[in-house]
């Protein structure tokens, strides 16, 4: 990604920089007796009550243990103001002389941020990819927008690793592709918390978890021809009876599904519009993928008729 | 919702349909266009109840259905009524008026893709055919369809769009097509490409430009 392609993020009006964005969430949570947590009082932890505030739900819990572990924590100091005080916020460490009152605001908002950053160490971590898998099995992060993904589980994703900078987005391996979150509580949450890597090495370590028809993985459809026409042959050689066959083609609906990759075709009364034509394809290589094969017959274009000139 | 022009009464059952939530979607078929029999031609024998529904939607309905049971299924046809009128409106010069203005709007939301830049998107059905697919959305600047964020569209039926409507809108109103640029998400760990997904990349670049020299090709008129 080059750094133009973030510049305009930045000044995406959902996301505001970190100070409103407290400001706006105080508001929201006001009633929320919990969110007087920096009262040693409350019976969860700072971390699990975190991750469970509305709008968190991206979040994994970080074990105290690569908290407490400085070298995890590296270079973090120089970012975060009153880091001392944050880190023990998020520890829930009682200090023997505890800050003023008028500095919570600001050691709320820095334990958010410290914590954030550590969120994106974490995840890139053994644990922490499998806690993140547990979460993407259950599709928690929820599923691509795009109709021909067909519902493909979808990764939060940073767009830069700077805090911040730019809300999170979702990435799908599917079609390759970002999207903004469509629920407007994850409009705040910061990118940078996820980091530009985590669904990247999250798929490199589980390979498995690649969708059957994913960019990083096309589908070879000659391939996929022989193999079926085979497989066909042989189950014809045996002499199945007929609930069984119907039960093999409702699998193989399915399996379809998940292999078929579409692209989406634009067409005026049933025609192709004219590549030629101003309101032509000019995005097809977008979707486009090695081994793609429309499985529509090749429709006709356009009459002349209906070109603009 | 729009102000009904050209009409100086309420529209009553017209107001109530426009006013649920996620019909925002639709715009206001022009009473003329509906009271005008050729424009409905087929519809009679689609649509159960035509008569008492084309009542309904232009508040006309004069005998009192008692019957609760022959009411909820009027109520049903009206709205199965509107909607096939609307995909038939929406794709002559006056609907695409009106829908143009709504798009100008954002009404119909914006693309969920990133490097979209929040694009106003377009409503499109999948098929012509009604009570087949729900309503998606289409993104004149990466030309792909989407699931609407919201929920309630999930109900409102595809068909009372139709498959040609955003093409056609974007062929009538070419002003209102977007640069499409070779913009693309590059995924990175720690910083470097990773090699699958770039060589897909660089094949993609090649479609895009073979895609182009046939476009080039054509002699300008
Ligand atoms: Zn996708
Ligand atoms: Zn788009």
């Amino acid at each position: 990604m080059s750094n133009e392609n973030i510049q305009y993020q930045e000044d995406d009006p959902n996301f505001q920089n970190l100070n409103d964005y407290q400001e706006e969430k105080e508001e929201e949570y006001v009633s929320n007796e919990s969110f007087d947590s920096s009262t040693s009082t409350s019976v969860i932890s700072w971390i699990t009550w975190y991750c469970s505030l509305p709008g968190h739900e991206f979040f994994i819990e970080v074990p105290e243990e690569f908290i407490e572990d400085e070298f995890n924590l590296y270079g973090l100091r120089a970012i975060v103001p009153m880091y001392e005080e944050a880190l023990d916020m998020i520890l829930d460490l009682d200090d023997e002389n505890p800050p003023p009152s008028s500095d919570l605001p600001k050691i709320e908002r820095s334990a958010e941020l410290l914590y954030g950053l550590i969120h994106q160490r974490f995840i890139l971590t053994k644990l922490g990819l499998s806690l993140m898998k547990l979460k993407h099995k259950e599709a928690r992060f929820g599923v691509c927008p795009r109709v021909y993904c067909y519902y493909s589980p979808v990764l939060p994703c940073g767009m830069t690793d700077i805090p911040g900078k730019v809300n999170v987005k979702l990435y799908c391996p599917r079609c390759g592709d970002l999207y903004t979150p469509k629920l407007k509580k994850y409009k705040n949450i910061d990118g940078a918390y996820f980091g530009t890597t985590f669904p990247h090495l999250f798929f490199l370590t589980f390979p498995e978890l690649l969708p059957k028809n994913s960019l990083a993985n096309p589908v070879d459809y000659e391939l996929e021809e022989k193999n079926e026409l085979q497989a066909n042959e042989e189950n014809n050689n045996e002499n199945e009876n007929e609930n069984e066959n119907e039960n093999i083609n409702e699998e193989d609906k399915e399996k379809n599904e998940e292999r078929t990759y579409d692209i989406y075709t634009p067409k005026i009364f049933g025609f192709k519009i004219h590549e030629t034509s101003q309101s032509g394809q000019r995005m097809k290589w977008l979707r486009w993928r090695e081994g793609y094969k429309s499985k529509i017959e090749e429709i006709k274009t356009l009459p002349d008729v209906y070109t603009d000139d | 919702m729009e102000v009904s022009s050209g009409s100086d009464y309420t529209r009553y059952w017209l107001e109530y349909f426009l006013s649920i939530q996620g019909h925002e979607l639709f715009c206001e078929v022009e009473e003329s266009y509906i009271l005008d029999r050729f424009n409905l031609t087929g519809l009679n024998t689609e649509v159960e109840h035509f008569h008492y529904a084309l009542q309904l939607i232009t508040d006309s309905l004069e005998e009192d259905i008692e019957d609760a049971n022959l009411r909820h299924e009027i109520e049903k046809s009206a709205v199965k009524l509107y909607g096939l009128i609307h995909a038939r409106y929406i794709i002559t010069n006056r609907g695409l008026a009106r829908m143009v203005e709504k798009f100008r709007r954002g009404d119909f939301g914006k693309c969920p893709r990133v490097l979209c830049q929040r694009q106003h998107v377009l409503p499109v059905g999948l098929t012509d055919v009604p009570f087949q697919k729900s309503v998606r959305l289409y993104c004149p600047r990466c030309e792909d369809i989407y699931f609407s964020s919201n929920k309630k569209h999930n109900c409102i039926d595809g068909a009372f769009f139709g498959t040609t409507f955003p093409h056609l809108l974007l062929q009538v109103y070419p002003q209102f097509i977007p640069i499409r640029t070779q913009e693309r998400y590059v995924p990175k760990i720690f910083g470097f490409k990773i090699h699958a997904i770039a060589e897909q990349h660089r094949k993609q670049d090649e479609v895009y430009k073979e895609n182009m020299k046939r476009i080039e090709a054509v002699p300008e008129e």
